[in-house]
């Protein structure tokens, strides 16, 4: 009796090399519902046969009677009885393999994984016992990393200097592509990164050189390549189980190698890192402990980006603009993180490629479908339920994911102390999904699509609602190694409502609409080895109804208001190139023009000369017809980056931006409210434009395993909008009144020493950065601070950011974090008086106050399961603690005059350690 | 061959809930001073009340401002000058405002000139009714809810009139004693027969806060269910008569305005999504010196008042309950011999009363009933004995 180990080694042996041997004795026998393993006991002493088996098989019942049979005839009767499945070796050993069936055939991928640009790469579809497979993929693995590829044709090895290499990058079991990936080879380094569709294309000197294939949360892994021609090279990676929770962003794939300032990658499978408030995990807070990234509060909706607004940020769900990213207030983003394989975070250096915002693209791709198998998850946390199905719609070609969450409960809001929060509801529900389909090798379609639905009522009056929805549908072409395109139809709908019906007479209902209608196509050229060139045209067609309130119920005496549609077109040409002069330097120019039409129907107000933009100055007012073009503003955007390399381990960038936005989220209070709302630029409100310049230092030291990134910007903004004190935004027909234009400037320095693997990972951070903005118009209603620089809502000087990752061992690692900034700007009052027997304050100067800073550490233990890759059960526990030092972090300070008095409070989001268990478990 | 991921996420309860604490930051003060100056006319007859005061800093009151030149002008070039009453508070003689008419206020204090706008007095609309609902509160405190009588207004006025509104109120209410003492203390350990035991009182109270209504965006000028004072029992407002005062002052959208800036900036404030305080100025300026500003508002507004009164019983119970007063204490003789009267003085110094002689068989007195200054005098409690003019009974 040999169990297990054995019967491993030996598999693998037959697995390899066997072929069947037919066996010549007859065999008799009665098992009347034995169990396998006692009829195998008899077998094997009645007869000379060696039977290996799984432990498992043990306790199968069989029940039959032969005579005078072959060994394969009555094995293949206990197959068809009881579904386990032989293998026959050297005429009498006997493996038997479960419910799995082996083929006697070597698996054709073994060796022909990798036939250079023959196409497809043909899967084996055989399975045996999983640990025959794990030790069989080890090996495959090596030899795969051994084994000289070819690509191209050798005829043609003597046409020309250099060859284009191209191919894809997926993962092993599910067939998605790897974005991201660097593929390169050393000395001298060349290389590139994969694209969103795993893709890469490359051109090398003919020769022959080892790939290295790298990537995030996956094994490294090599192919020796003999480049003869222009040729493909599919490479699949697999997971890396152990190391998954090493690194939760990446910067550049090569921070010294790459021309990007000022770049992130985020990875949503390595998101339990940073301990989550609800069990939630959220891309967006992970966004939020990079170096240049802040918030204005525990939970506030969006982010700032170097100083800037959160409406400036270029939110992008596969590649169509998101019009509000948040659930729940902002506690929660709209981005399900089953169902995202990444995120990319552009706060300088932005290619020419995207625009539309001033201040940083962040642009989150979903993943593709599982293209091998059926899979599902789900999960349940104190907030959430949610359930996330994928499989191939047809195996290799064409695969779907579709993911759904919404929360079952408001409880939390029931624990809130404030009674106005408390009396309050809330809750939210979305659904993502993603189609492609591989049409052929030169063609890729993606079809994905997001909904969301969200509804809350602050103290049980008033009831919001609001709905995102967006959809693309993307189709890459390759026309050749050199040329490839995405061209892209888009969709996206934003609109809100809120209504009141407490008091009938009151009642009424208020709906605000944004819909975004895109095209673009975008063109990506190799010339020449180490160029790189994108081109491309873009054009968004933005409808938005700006207000349209009704009365609510037939006792209602609210008049209808409904202010005129916006109506603008969006449209860029754009154009960068990428050239490696020489090994030390590479370049970067881009150019896009923006253009931006405002059409009617609309109205624009002329003001009397020499006064201020104030309602009582209306001179005239002109009525615009639908479709009359309003106004134009055209924009040429230079986008400019270099690296130039010192030294093998140490490179200085510099990248220049300017970008333009045509439509800005008009919002006087601190942190976005529900009822903000998206406005288009028109002959009132001029498009902001933003400069900035950034230089960084970069080096890797012990290799690649510690990096240090040094960054300064200095950023200069245009018509950035604020306010006049008191400004009402909602329902207003001259906003303009209401607006003033502002300058502004920010500049930083953002240090980041970064330790990718070992024992210990994580990053520290440290950012300074200044956030000021000047309003200063001709009149003192125009003016803020009477004219001098005031620090921005978001202006935090300091934040030192540490998240930190120990491997006790393979099982059991500890997270911990630490994350502190400067507390945010306040106006606080200059003097107190009485008016009509109430005590009052007066409040002069903005921001010339800072509420108390910010300073939170996070704990996290995850102990993983057993990880056999193929175990059955991948359990893992995490025990997190939020807040661990149970501060009371400030969100405001405020004074009120309540009771005679005047009071000054501070209001905390979270005043207490929230602990969060998690048992996270998959089976297979 | 399919897998399954599923998690579970547990939370510890306690470690949820936003917190509201008293914090005092540090704070700059700008020692600038302002004058404030509360000033109204109405088209209710006078006089109308001007007071000026200065603001001092973050923690002084404002200092009343004497001996200035206050005038109020019509748009006619009618000139009234004010008279100081007291300190800081002038008022007119014989100005009548008129709905319709603009006004300003004119200042000189010797050195600098500032004058308001012009302000004109819209009609007020006229009070439909003034009710109440007895309503539970949620306080910050989860297990404890306040009971309180909510007062609403119902209103209407002329389409084409201002559509704004502002709402003080005031609050006058019948207190008692159960014990009112029969016997002054007169000092010097000597006591006499009082002539008029106060068993009665009238409270009064004016709460401070801003309240603004406006009926913009209606089709009609109708004001319906607008939220007034939530009052509570404490100070034994419900347990015999209560009345509630409400005036009703119609203003200009420019002050309308002014009014809501200063809610937003000092009651309204504190929540997820607050605005920046605004600074709230006057329309009270200097023609020579723009940065010369001024705190407060001189308004002009057409007032509608209306009354209502809520008899104890007409209110749950929780909301009338009197403090109790038993048990009064008694100082006998047999206890006390010859220290009897000194104890009895001893104790009326400290605060006690003197209810009542305690009789027995007896003719002589036996003893004497002490009680608790609250039990025994209304104006103990802050009540007046005077019963105001309009009460109603």
């Amino acid at each position: 009796m040999v169990k297990k180990i054995p019967l491993l080694l030996i598999a693998i042996f037959a697995f390899l090399f066997s072929t069947p041997v037919q066996s010549q004795d007859l065999m008799s026998g009665t098992y009347k519902g034995v169990y396998f393993m006692d009829m195998v006991y008899d077998l094997e002493s009645r007869y000379d046969l060696r039977f290996f088996f799984d432990p498992k098989l043990d306790s199968t019942k069989v029940d039959l009677t032969f005579s005078d049979v072959s060994l394969e005839k009555l094995l293949g009767d206990i197959t068809t009885l009881s579904n386990i499945n032989f293998l026959i070796k050297d005429r009498n050993t006997v493996i038997a393999t479960g419910e799995y069936v082996i083929k006697n055939d070597l698996p054709p991928s073994l060796f022909n994984e990798q036939m250079g640009s023959e196409g497809n790469v043909v899967r084996d579809n055989i399975s045996i016992l999983d640990n025959i497979r794990e030790v069989a993929e080890q090996d495959k693995d090596n030899r795969l990393e051994k084994q000289l590829v070819e690509i191209g044709d050798p005829v043609k090895r003597f046409d020309g200097n250099s060859a284009i290499i191209e191919g894809y990058v997926t993962e092993d079991k599910t067939g998605e592509p790897v974005i991201g990936a660097s593929v390169f080879k050393k000395d001298p380094l060349v290389g590139v990164v994969t694209d969103q569709y795993g893709y890469f294309s490359f051109s090398l000197p003919k020769g022959k050189y080892e790939l290295n294939i790298n990537s995030t949360g996956m094994k490294a892994t090599k192919r020796q390549i003999m480049l003869y021609s222009d040729g493909e090279l599919n490479v699949e990676m697999k997971n890396d189980i152990i190391s998954l929770k090493e690194i939760v962003v990446s910067g550049e794939k090569n921070t010294i190698e790459n021309l990007q300032t000022g770049f992130a990658n985020l990875n949503i499978k390595n998101i339990r890192q940073i301990p989550s408030i609800m069990g939630e995990a959220d891309i967006m807070k992970i966004a939020l402990t990079l170096p240049g990234v802040q918030t204005v509060g525990e939970g506030a909706a969006g982010f700032n980006v170097r100083g800037g607004s959160a409406d400036q940020n270029l939110v992008l769900l596969n590649d169509v603009p998101v019009y509000n990213t948040n659930h729940l207030f902002g506690f929660f983003s709209v981005f399900n993180p089953d169902v995202i394989s990444s995120a990319n975070l552009y706060k300088s250096g932005i290619g020419a490629n995207y625009g539309g915002r001033i201040a940083s693209v962040f642009d989150v791709a979903l993943r593709d479908g599982n293209k091998k198998k059926f899979t599902y998850k789900g999960g349940i946390s104190p907030v959430t339920g949610k359930i996330t199905l994928e499989g191939p719609i047809k195996q290799d070609t064409s695969s779907y994911i579709i993911g759904i969450r919404s929360t079952y409960s408001d409880w939390m809001l029931s624990l809130l102390d404030d009674p106005n929060l408390r009396n309050s509801s809330g809750g939210f529900s979305d659904i993502v999904g993603k189609v492609s389909h591989r049409l052929d090798d030169k063609n890729n379609l993606t079809l994905s699509a997001y909904h969301s639905r969200d509804k809350f009522s602050l103290n049980s009056d008033s009831l919001y609602r609001y709905y995102n929805t967006n959809a693309s549908l993307q189709l890459r072409h390759t026309f050749s190694n050199q040329l490839n395109s995405i061209s892209s139809l888009s969709f996206a709908n934003y609109n809100y409502n809120l209504s009141s019906e407490e008091n009938p007479v009151n009642a009424f209902k208020l709906d605000y609409r944004i819909n975004h209608y895109s095209f673009k196509t975008e063109f990506n050229y190799f010339p020449k080895e180490k160029a790189n060139v994108k081109f491309g045209i873009s054009s968004i067609l933005y409808q938005l109804q700006p207000g349209d309130k009704q009365p609510l119920g037939s006792s209602s005496l609210v008049s209808p208001i409904n202010l005129y549609d916006e109506k603008g077109l969006e449209s860029a040409l754009y154009g960068g190139y990428e050239y490696d002069i020489s090994n030390k330097l590479s370049v970067y120019g881009g150019l896009r023009l923006s253009i931006f039409n405002s059409f009617g129907p609309g109205q624009s107000f002329t003001y009397l000369p020499n006064s201020p933009k104030e309602p009582e100055f209306i001179e005239d007012t002109t009525y615009h017809a639908n479709n009359e073009l309003i106004k134009t503003y055209i924009g040429p955007e230079i986008r400019m980056s270099g690296r130039y390399k010192l030294k093998d381990d140490l490179s200085v960038k510099f990248s220049y931006d300017r970008m333009n936005q045509y439509i800005h989220v008009l919002s006087n209070t601190t942190s976005i409210s529900p009822t903000d709302n998206w406005r288009l630029s028109s002959d009132a409100i001029k498009p902001q434009t933003g400069n900035q310049y950034s230089v960084g230092l970069y080096k890797t030291f012990y290799g690649t395993s510690l990096e240090l990134s040094i960054e300064g910007y200095y950023k200069k903004v245009k018509n950035i909008l604020e306010y006049k004190d008191g400004a009402d935004l909602l329902l207003n027909e001259t906003l303009e009144t209401e607006i003033i234009s502002a300058k502004g400037k920010s500049y930083g320095l953002e240090i980041l020493l970064k330790k990718n693997s070992g024992k210990f990972s994580g990053w520290l951070s440290y950012t300074y950065a200044r956030s000021l903005i000047q309003a200063n118009g001709l009149y003192s209603v125009e003016q803020i601070n009477s004219g001098a620089y005031y620090p921005s809502n978001y202006d935090k000087p300091h934040a030192v950011v540490l998240v930190s990752n120990f491997k006790i061992n393979r099982r059991v690692n500890i997270s911990f974090n630490v994350n502190y900034s400067t507390g945010r700007p306040a106006t606080f009052p200059v003097t107190k008086y009485i008016f009509k027997d109430q005590p009052l304050l007066l409040y002069t100067d903005r921001n010339q106050y800072r509420i108390p800073h910010y300073f939170r550490t996070d704990l996290a233990f995850n102990f993983e399961g057993n990880h056999k890759v193929h175990k059955k059960i991948h359990g893992s526990w995490s025990f997190s603690i939020y807040n661990l030092t149970s501060r009371s972090n400030a969100y405001s300070v405020f004074f009120r005059s309540e009771n005679e008095e005047i009071k000054g409070y501070k209001l905390s989001v979270f005043k207490n350690a929230i602990p969060t268990v998690t048992y996270h478990f998959q089976l297979q | 061959m399919k897998s399954t991921s599923l998690y579970i996420a547990l939370i510890s309860l306690i470690g949820l809930g936003s917190c509201l604490e008293p914090f005092e930051p540090k704070l700059t003060d700008s020692n600038r001073e302002f004058f404030v100056v509360d000033g109204i006319i109405t088209d209710q007859e006078g006089p109308y009340i001007v007071k000026i005061s200065k603001s001092k800093s973050l923690v002084i009151e404002n200092k009343p401002v004497s001996n200035l030149d206050v005038k109020i002008e019509d748009e006619d070039g009618n000139i009234e000058s004010l008279w100081e009453s007291s300190p800081g508070v002038y008022q007119t003689v014989s100005l009548q405002g008129q709905v319709n008419k603009s006004y300003r206020l004119i200042l000189n204090n010797g050195s600098s000139h500032y004058q308001s706008t012009w302000e004109k007095i819209p009609p007020s609309a006229t009070i439909d009714s003034i009710y109440y609902r007895v309503e539970d509160k949620a306080t910050t405190d989860k297990e404890e809810n306040l009971t309180g009588v909510q007062f609403f207004v119902d209103s209407h006025g002329d389409t084409e009139s201002t559509r704004y509104y502002r709402y003080e109120w005031e609050e006058v209410w019948k207190i008692g004693v159960y014990w009112a003492s029969y016997y002054d203390y007169l000092g010097d350990d000597k006591i006499k027969t009082t002539d008029n035991p106060r068993y009665t009182c009238w409270k009064y109270g004016s709460p401070t806060s801003i309240n603004i209504a406006t009926t913009e965006g209606l089709k009609e000028n109708v004001l319906s269910r607008h939220l007034l004072g939530f009052i509570t029992g404490e100070e034994e407002r419900f347990t015999q008569r209560y009345s509630f005062l409400v005036k009703q002052f119609a203003l200009e959208e420019k002050e309308y305005l002014f009014w809501k800036n200063l809610q937003e900036s000092n009651e309204e404030i504190g929540g997820l999504f607050d605005r920046q305080p605004a600074k709230v100025l006057s329309n009270l300026s200097n023609p020579s010196d723009p940065k010369d500003e001024i705190l407060g508002y001189f308004s002009a507004s057409g007032l509608k008042e209306k009354r209502v009164y809520i008899n104890s019983g007409e209110v749950p119970r929780e909301l009338f309950r009197r403090p109790q007063c038993f048990p009064l204490d008694t100082l006998t003789k047999d206890s006390l011999g010859s220290v009897y009267e000194s104890a009895i003085f001893d104790q009326i110094k400290n605060g006690k009363f003197f209810y009542d002689l305690l009789y027995s068989l007896d003719p002589q007195p036996y003893g004497i009933l002490l009680s608790k200054p609250s039990c025994s005098d209304c104006t103990k409690k802050g009540g007046k004995l005077d019963k105001p003019n309009f009460w109603d009974e």
